[in-house]
């Protein structure tokens, strides 16, 4: 978790017009592909996605009116389902442990875990909150859609029970989230690393 | 009946073959070459691949100077091109104490010694580099380096060489091996020879980092400065700590950690750097070179058909004079049945035969190109049996030799039935 936060206060910086003059190093942006990093260690699986904010939410500003704000909340609350998002080998007996998501407007940041199901109305909450003040900067806002890319950050943590048994994951971001075209994943397990490109045609990551 | 006539029919056949064995020697040797090819680019490729992923495991990360992820993975595993750009010591020290590294071997390249390229590293070079599922390095004679001027053979250098364990040897500045470059005030002595792996680790020399700052100490742009010499002794004393290495191998305490670990490295902002998982990088090496593999395969797939074509001309060419060999046949008791079956029994035979000559002088090539390839790729070639893919592919051309073989059958039998016994030329 520490790792997405720092990842998430770097997206921040990185989008920052004040930080921009001092770094000038960019990361790639690219419409309609994501990148997927998919570790696994003993029983363990860590997906984490990184993608421009127009493949999950099909924009790219801040949202500003209610219309916007409701589109992503729809859409962070599916990227939360990992259940859904990525199917593992049955015979595994996978569960999604905790799910991380982060958007680089910075005032979406949502953490899931099993135990805090609560959060989910805390975060609604927070969305109502945000609302309302960003009414009062609206102004600012504009400014910066005009500059800057926005990227979602989103991860997940599965548990296996028989983790030997997983030789592939069925990805289905791209039949939820249309609008990303590609997914450049990059994989490594217990003895073995790889990457490959998924789209909608071919969505299973064997590994 | 079947029998009573099959037996004749088929040394009449044999017979007929042996009659026209220019031709049909002519049919098999093109089908026997265009397998050869076809199964040796199958066989190179599969090789070529196992070999390079083999050649590193149980490294998670590999980090270097900013540059392409397949750059990096090429010049610091595979000694293949160079680095545009080093890693300062510092951040190498700030990367090597983050908590989730277990353990770190910084490597610098640059060097040779009589066109072997030389590696600057660490004593952990020996017990963390690993090749094939797991394998660690492992010495056939002697140890690590304990002394400065101390180094490490890979077997082939040592071999090819003629080297011994206490042999002195002098390494030449940069790739090339001349006179006038050399660091020759600095004799190394060989403490180690390493076993055979069978990736570029056998054609390497190692030596210690320290080793490759000392003999550096008053050179500059590629050459020693004038009237500056400071002997093997004196450069004992001087700080010999690196200023810059050519890349890290890094193992981390967990896989999940992996990208995180990256992400730190790619984002690094004093240095522009880039971390690689060397897996990923030789995926994206194959989906490159895949194109022209895939190439090479066509083309190789397309020479059997045209040596197929090649047979299927013959065949057709010849029924025009075996007519009066066929209503012999006929005469003997063959059906226009037996007759299709005659000339299909012909192509498969033909097609079994080129196939069989094709393997095995695929087999009597790679005997004899094995040591070529190992010692110009580092490329191992293992003579092992067929795999169910290269069965696959001559099932297809045998498939297709029947396929082929149809045709002038089909014709054969059309001709005897028309003919009968008597023929109208």
């Amino acid at each position: 978790m520490l790792f997405l936060k720092s990842l998430f206060f770097l997206l921040v910086s990185f989008t920052s017009a004040v930080m921009a003059s001092e770094n000038r190093q960019h990361s790639s942006h690219e419409h309609g592909v994501g990148q997927l990093d998919v570790a696994q260690e003993s029983s363990e699986f860590q997906i984490a996605l990184t993608s421009p904010a127009v493949n999950i939410f099909g924009f790219e500003h801040a949202p500003h009116d209610q219309e916007d704000h409701k589109m992503v909340e729809k859409k962070l609350a599916e990227l939360e389902k990992g259940e859904v998002l990525f199917v593992f080998p049955e015979g595994a007996n996978c569960r999604l442990k905790d799910v991380h998501v982060a958007t680089s407007w910075a005032d979406h940041e949502n953490t899931k875990t099993e135990s805090t199901e609560h959060k989910q109305a805390e975060r609604e909450h927070r969305a109502e909150h945000e609302h309302k003040e960003h009414d009062e900067d609206e102004h600012e806002d504009h400014e910066e859609d005009e500059q800057t890319h926005a990227d979602v950050t989103a991860s997940w943590h599965f548990a296996c029970a028989h983790p030997q048994t997983v030789d592939r994951i069925h990805v289905k971001l791209f039949e939820r989230f249309p609008q990303t075209e590609h997914l450049r994943v990059q994989w490594t397990t217990q003895n073995k690393q790889g990457a490959v490109e998924l789209s909608s045609t071919h969505s299973v990551l064997r590994f | 009946m079947g029998a009573i006539i099959t037996v004749p029919i088929l040394r009449l056949a044999w017979k007929s073959l042996l009659n026209r064995w220019v031709t049909v020697g002519l049919t098999l040797f093109s089908i026997a070459l265009s397998v050869m090819l076809l199964m040796g680019v199958e066989r190179l490729r599969v090789e070529a691949r196992e070999s390079f992923a083999n050649t590193l495991s149980g490294t998670d990360l590999i980090a270097g100077a900013r540059t392409g992820g397949v750059q990096l993975l090429l010049y610091s595993v595979f000694r293949l091109g160079h680095a545009t750009n080093n890693i300062s010591w510092e951040s190498y020290l700030d990367i090597a104490a983050q908590k989730s590294v277990a353990w770190t071997v910084p490597i610098s390249l640059g060097d040779s010694h009589r066109g072997y390229r030389v590696l600057g590293t660490t004593a952990e070079y020996f017990k963390h580099y690993r090749y094939a599922v797991n394998e660690h390095l492992a010495f056939d004679q002697g140890q690590s380096f304990s002394d400065l001027y101390d180094a490490v053979l890979g077997a082939e250098v040592a071999k090819k060489l003629g080297y011994e364990l206490g042999e002195a040897i002098i390494i030449a500045h940069g790739a090339s091996d001349v006179s006038f470059a050399r660091h020759d005030d600095k004799p190394f002595k060989v403490v180690g020879v390493l076993k055979r792996t069978g990736t570029p680790v056998d054609r390497t020399v190692h030596v210690s980092l320290e080793a490759i700052e000392a003999i550096h100490i008053d050179w500059q742009n590629g050459a020693p400065l004038p009237g500056l010499s400071t002997s093997a002794e004196q450069a004992r004393s001087k700080d010999l700590t690196p200023k810059a290495i050519t890349a890290v191998l890094m193992g981390l305490k967990s896989k999940i950690l992996t990208f995180k670990m990256q992400r730190f490295i790619n984002d690094y902002k004093e240095e522009p750097l880039t971390a690689i998982l060397p897996g990923v990088a030789l995926s994206e090496l194959w989906s490159v070179i895949g194109i022209a593999e895939n190439a090479l395969l066509i083309i190789s797939a397309f020479v059997v058909i045209v040596g197929l074509f090649g047979m299927l001309t013959v065949l057709l060419a010849s029924l025009n004079e075996r007519r009066r060999e066929m209503a012999i046949l006929r005469s003997v008791g063959a059906r226009p049945g037996h007759i299709f079956g005659l000339i299909m029994g012909e192509t498969a035979a033909l097609t079994l035969g080129g196939i069989s000559l094709g393997l095995g002088l695929l087999y009597g090539l790679l005997f004899i190109a094995r040591p070529m390839i190992e010692a110009h790729y580092g490329i191992h070639v293992p003579i092992g049996g067929l795999t169910h893919y290269e069965l696959l592919l001559l099932g297809i051309v045998m498939l297709a030799g029947f396929v082929v073989g149809a045709l002038p059958a089909y014709r054969a039998y059309r001709l005897s039935l028309a003919d009968g016994l008597s023929m109208r030329i």
